[in-house]
């Protein structure tokens, strides 16, 4: 998951280093640092630092295509312990294809070099970008500027950068949910694949979807495809006599079971993902509630919201997100997705259900506590569990690299998105533990890409199932999930004792922002929001394993 | 019955010395003064009086009891402040109130007791002021009440007029006289102004550094001071000091001055001849005439250069032999350039000083 | 020609930054909550005093007018006194004095945000310093990110931590400007030491303590960034800041958000002007 990226790499080490210092001073510069964000110094810094190892490996193995040591590669972007870990040869290629290699970057560098082109980063630590800046300024000739953005603050920004129509952005970070804020100002990306020959068709559609209008024109490159998953601790299961469990049921029964055990040895059975009030209350909920699907709480007939079920689905994952925070640690109602994934690295939980990052830096020994390289753990990535049918994991939160319209540089903003997008690249980062993830077909579903990022084999085979919200077809998107979380909240926090009222209290306030934003008199029926459902009235193959 | 016995008090404030081994024995009812220049110990020992400093070493006692240790509202004193004290946000009345207050006196009793020392100072008008509304008098008339009030067995004011302009400073050494035989109080008067003790005190104690040089009646004091050092602080405008040197001629000894010759025969046991020492005498024995005058008395001829007038008298700055001479005369005299004069003073006012000790020899 | 009047002429600049950075956007945001109005809908509706009606029906609007007022007062409660003690303390000569003053103004340098984090940091379950003590004692874990009250605690916590020094720091100065004699004369008087407290020292710092009561609580109505860090507006805790940052920045629902914000300025204006006539006389 993309907001993943502001404590990347860097976040546990320092963690514990701030947690471990109590002077305020160490602190106080940190976060100064933090929000003041250095941008322009910092970023001079690494560019100079990654130019010299890249320049340095380029003499060692010199090939006929000129611009080839410009291309990622696994031994330029990882670490020795990961290469060692998954055992790849340093000096080849761990994806099969690659639009990157096909381009003529010949071409572009007579058309842009001298040019400058910009981009709108979440997050304040910019260093995945930046990863690929150096690289991509080699191979074009053309100068990229970074400008992180703070999380908190992205939505708003953009959404004023794009409506004052300031152009000051050539290419932005947006958020798959709430994307179709955004598309009234961002051009449709297809005429530009199809001049550079880059398949767009290779990112699966379960991550395609959210992005994609009504006819079919592409808001973005997918930068961040994320998908969640269950993962376990199988040591403790083992040691509690315990399955991995399949269904939800079996979740709370080994939860009952691993409490005890747990208070004795210092853990929790569970971690919540993320739970705080609002819209992450509504995603965490929802995801599970996308498990009774017969029921599901996003069938939408002409836009008229059901979060209950008709079979009281909506109710019954409600129930289960409030039983599992009995079995998180205390205070996870309002757990973000930072704090959710400090506790589960530090080894405070024994199951989650997470994105792919989670599963991927466990094994990092320097981030995590529970590395299976370090200790006995054993990390088991299972699909997340059933409710009443088939399960259909959810997508909300892919990112997309998307180009408005007032850009003067759509070209070479199109050029850098695919650049640090590409199979290659994407797979890195998957690998590399950078929270950003991969969603091309090529990569999930290639078994040498799983050495580095396991979380890819259960993606690949679980994705064809996946669903989104219907929601996120609209602009209205953020505003329904925040006012519906909050509503689900009263339920969890107490306030609402019933969890049915709370879900029929969360349905009338969607109603009432559909019926403002005139969705209730307009008689459009709502898009598809299963990935089968979407390939079908566009005519896609949807890949399944 | 009040009686204070300050004991070998010494106080020191980060090193350095306030208060050195000071003694003395407050008399009841008796208006005493405590001289001396800024820094001399005088509010440091007031302050250890009333308690809100600890000293060093020494003891006090009043009436007897040691009351060294004991909390400033144990020892039943009252204290003035120069700068006034008085509380900012409280009325006149209030202010006046407050000891009693704090005494737990009624309120019927406190009514009468603030009623009849403010009539007695004529602040009856302002008891309903502010502090900010008043005038410096009627603020220090105000001070003054609060500490009044009191029964206190002794009652300090440390320099209360300094911050009065001359005419009611004038005014109110007169009252705090009054005051003092009125209420029969014992009070401890501190001052940097030897008119203040001359005026009203009835005993004096002038210190210098922190010791006490000499503690006596008033005019014992200043008539016979014990070294230079007190005959020179204690007297306005300051003594005349001049070198001289005595010498024996015909079994007469004589004072030799660069301005005059004195006979001395009748100190001669107490004066070595041939040895130099240091005479004073103050400006107002000496009288000046513009013509020579043959008198029984000693006289030397001098150059006016400089008059002051103060009210009703004058100081005359004169230079004779090089020598500079203060004369005070109680008229008023006014000078037409430059005068050449004739200066005279009885010899019995000559105060001696031994050169190197300071004492006084005569 | 006329002559311009120099005063007026000066002013000039302020009364523009003042109308286009206070004026305008106030007007503008009126006109923007009687509107349905989200920034990415060029459909702009009028709809009368509807978001009033909705803002002032909503419970989540109620419930952060409570925990604005709440965490005021309690916030209030514990920094005032509190802050005065340690002004008192530090009023007075000790060895180290001059260190402990300059001690005890840190906090105050610190970015609220980065406060909050380092005691978000602090209690974190099985991680936190805090939490590990409190198990060593035997407490357990502590639930201060999910229990209202805890939580409440721990905001209080943060913001007496970072405030207290604020009211400290200032009645300091109020303290060592005052006059030394009155407080002696009292004594002398016989006053004992809670007497001279209350009816001396209090009274004559009492203007300073009265504009820096007014200005605190004003800023503690305004409090947003230990519930962001602890709770993200959970649990009850969510006060009005929160409130209509969530509201209104987040949806980008500029019509309701306005209405909050509107209805939030007309509490604080009300409130402001009873504080200040209430002690109008104190502070001249």
């Amino acid at each position: 998951m993309r907001r993943d990226l502001s404590e990347k790499s860097v976040g546990r080490r320092s963690f514990l280093k701030v947690a471990g210092a109590t002077a305020g001073g160490l602190i106080v510069g940190g976060v100064a640092g933090y929000l003041l964000n250095p941008g322009e110094k910092v970023w001079t810094t690494v560019t100079e630092t990654t130019t010299k190892t890249v320049t340095g490996t380029a003499t060692v193995s010199p090939t006929a295509v000129p611009w080839e040591q410009y291309f990622p590669r696994a031994d330029r972007i990882m670490k020795d312990w990961e290469l060692k870990w998954t055992g790849w040869d340093p000096t080849e290629y761990i994806t099969t294809t690659d639009w990157v290699r096909s381009i003529d970057w010949g071409k572009v560098k007579s058309k842009y070099a001298g040019q400058t082109v910009t981009m709108a980063c979440e997050g304040v630590d910019i260093s995945a970008p930046q990863t690929f800046q150096p690289g991509f300024q080699g191979i074009s000739g053309a100068s990229l500027q970074l400008f992180g953005i703070p999380p908190e603050t992205l939505h708003e920004k953009l959404m004023a950068e794009f409506t004052a129509g300031t152009g000051r952005y050539d290419t932005a970070e947006l958020f798959g949910a709430w994307a179709q804020a955004y598309f009234p100002y961002m051009i449709d990306i297809r005429p530009f694949a199809q001049t550079y020959g880059v398949d767009l068709k290779d990112i699966h559609p379960a991550f395609r979807m959210m992005n994609t209008g009504p006819n079919g024109e592409l808001l973005g490159v997918v930068e961040d495809a994320d998908l969640h998953s269950f993962i376990c601790r199988k040591n403790l299961l083992d040691k509690a006599g315990l399955k991995i469990p399949t269904t939800w049921d079996e979740v709370l029964e080994a939860c009952e079971v691993l409490k005890p055990i747990g208070a004795k040895e210092g853990w929790y059975p569970w971690i919540t993902y993320y739970s705080a009030k609002g819209f992450l209350t509504f995603w965490y909920w929802g995801t599970i509630a996308v498990q009774f699907r017969d029921v599901t709480y996003t069938r939408l007939d002409s836009w008229e919201p059901n979060f209950v079920g008709d079979e009281e689905g909506g109710v019954r994952a409600l129930e289960i997100h409030k039983k599992l925070l009995e079995y998180s640690p205390p205070g996870s109602i309002n757990n973000t997705y930072e704090l959710g994934r400090e506790q589960w690295l530090a080894g405070l939980g024994a199951m989650a259900t997470s994105h792919q990052c989670w599963p991927r830096q466990s094994y990092d020994p320097e981030l995590s506590k529970i590395s299976p390289l370090n200790t006995d753990n054993i990390i088991e990535i299972r699909p997340y569990p059933k409710g009443t049918t088939n399960h259909a994991p959810e997508n909300i939160t892919t990112t997309y690299l998307g180009i408005p319209k007032t850009s003067k540089q759509q070209e070479l903003a199109f050029l850098w998105s695919v650049y640090m997008n590409s199979q290659e690249s994407s797979a890195l980062m998957g690998c590399h533990g950078t929270g950003v993830e991969s969603g091309f077909v090529s990569v999930i579903s290639n078994p040498k890409v799983w050495k580095g990022q396991p979380a890819y084999k259960n993606i690949w085979e679980t994705a064809w199932t996946a669903a989104t919200e219907t929601f996120v077809y609209i602009p209205e998107a953020y505003a329904i999930e925040e006012a519906a979380g909050a509503e689900i909240y009263r339920y969890l926090d107490g306030s609402e004792p019933s969890a049915k009222k709370a879900l029929q209290n969360a349905e009338a306030e969607v109603r009432k922002i559909l019926d403002k934003a005139g969705y209730l008199k307009t008689g459009i029926k709502p898009p598809p929001w299963t990935v089968e459902d979407w390939c079908k009235e566009h005519n896609e193959v949807n890949p399944k394993p | 019955m009040a009686e204070l016995v300050i004991e070998n008090i010494s106080k020191k404030f980060m090193g350095k010395t306030a208060l050195d081994n000071v003694s003395l024995t407050i008399h009841d009812k008796l208006f005493t003064t405590i001289f001396g220049n800024a820094g001399a110990g005088k509010t440091t020992l007031l302050r250890i009086i009333a308690g809100v400093e600890k000293p060093d070493k020494g003891k006090i006692y009043l009436n007897g009891k040691d009351i060294t240790t004991f909390l400033p509202k144990d020892r039943n004193v009252a204290m003035v402040y120069q700068s006034f004290a008085l509380y900012p946000h409280m009325t006149v009345y209030d202010n006046i109130a407050n000891p009693l207050r704090a005494r737990k006196m009624t309120k019927s009793q406190i009514d009468e007791k603030v009623n009849q020392i403010s009539k007695s100072l004529g602040i009856q008008e302002l008891l309903s002021r502010y502090p900010r509304e008043l005038s410096g008098g009627q603020a220090q008339r105000v001070a003054i009440a609060r500490s009044l009030v009191r029964d206190a067995d002794v009652y300090l004011l440390d320099e209360p007029l300094t911050n009065l302009d001359y005419k009611i400073r004038e005014g109110m050494r007169e009252e705090l006289k009054k005051m003092c035989k009125d209420f029969s109080a014992t009070l401890v008067y501190a001052s940097p102004d030897p008119l203040d003790a001359l005026a009203m005190a009835d005993r004096v104690a002038v210190m210098s550094d922190g010791k006490l040089l000499q503690y006596g009646l008033t005019r014992d004091v200043y008539y016979t001071p014990n070294d230079i050092t007190v005959a020179t602080i204690f007297g306005t405008p300051p003594i005349n000091i001049l070198k001289a040197e005595a010498r024996e001629k015909d079994g007469h000894l004589f004072l030799e001055t660069p301005l005059f010759r004195t006979d001395v025969t009748k100190y001669k046991e107490r004066l070595s001849p041939n040895k130099e020492y240091k005479v004073g005498v103050r400006p107002h024995h000496l009288a000046i005439s513009k013509r020579k005058v043959e008198v029984e008395m000693v006289s030397f001829p001098a150059e006016v250069h400089l008059t002051h007038v103060v009210g009703a008298e004058t100081i005359c700055y004169a230079r004779s032999n090089s020598e500079e001479i203060t004369i005070h005369v109680p008229y008023i005299y006014r000078m037409e350039g430059l005068e050449q004069v004739y200066v005279y003073f009885d010899p019995a006012h000559l105060l001696v000083f031994d050169k190197d000790t300071g004492l006084r020899v005569t | 020609m006329r002559k311009l009047n120099p005063g007026l002429l000066m002013s000039i600049p302020t009364l523009l930054f003042l109308f286009f950075w206070f004026f305008f956007p106030f007007l503008y945001n009126i006109y923007a909550s009687m509107h349905y109005w989200t920034l990415y809908n060029p459909n702009i509706q009028f709809i009368g005093a509807e978001n009033f009606i909705d803002v002032l029906s909503s419970i989540d609007f109620r419930n952060s007018a409570f925990a604005s007022f709440f965490y005021t007062i309690i916030c209030f409660a514990v920094e005032l006194p509190l802050g005065l003690g340690i002004a008192v303390l530090l009023s007075r000569e000790f060895k180290g004095v001059g260190i402990a003053r300059v001690i005890i103004a840190i906090p105050i340098l610190m970015i609220p945000i980065g406060t909050s984090i380092m005691w978000k940091l602090l209690t974190m379950p099985k991680l936190g310093l805090l939490q590990y003590f409190s198990e060593v004692l035997g407490f357990g874990v502590i639930d201060f990110y999910g229990n209202f009250w805890l939580a409440s605690l721990l905001i209080l916590l943060i913001d007496a931590w970072q405030w207290t020094p604020f009211f400290a720091i200032v009645l300091l100065a109020a303290l060592v400007s005052l006059p030394r004699e009155p407080y002696e004369a009292a004594k002398v008087d016989g006053a004992s030491p809670f007497m001279v407290f209350t009816k001396i020292t209090l009274p004559s710092i009492q203007p300073v303590m009265v504009i820096v009561s007014i200005l605190r609580v004003l800023d503690l109505l305004k409090l947003a960034d230990p519930i962001f860090v602890v709770t993200k507006g959970g649990s009850g805790t969510e006060t009005l800041s929160a409130y209509i940052w969530r509201v209104a920045f987040k949806p980008l629902d500029i019509g309701y958000g306005g209405a909050v914000a509107v209805l939030y300025w007309i509490l604080m204006f009300v409130l402001a002007n009873i504080l200040v006539r209430r002690f109008k006389s104190v502070i001249q």
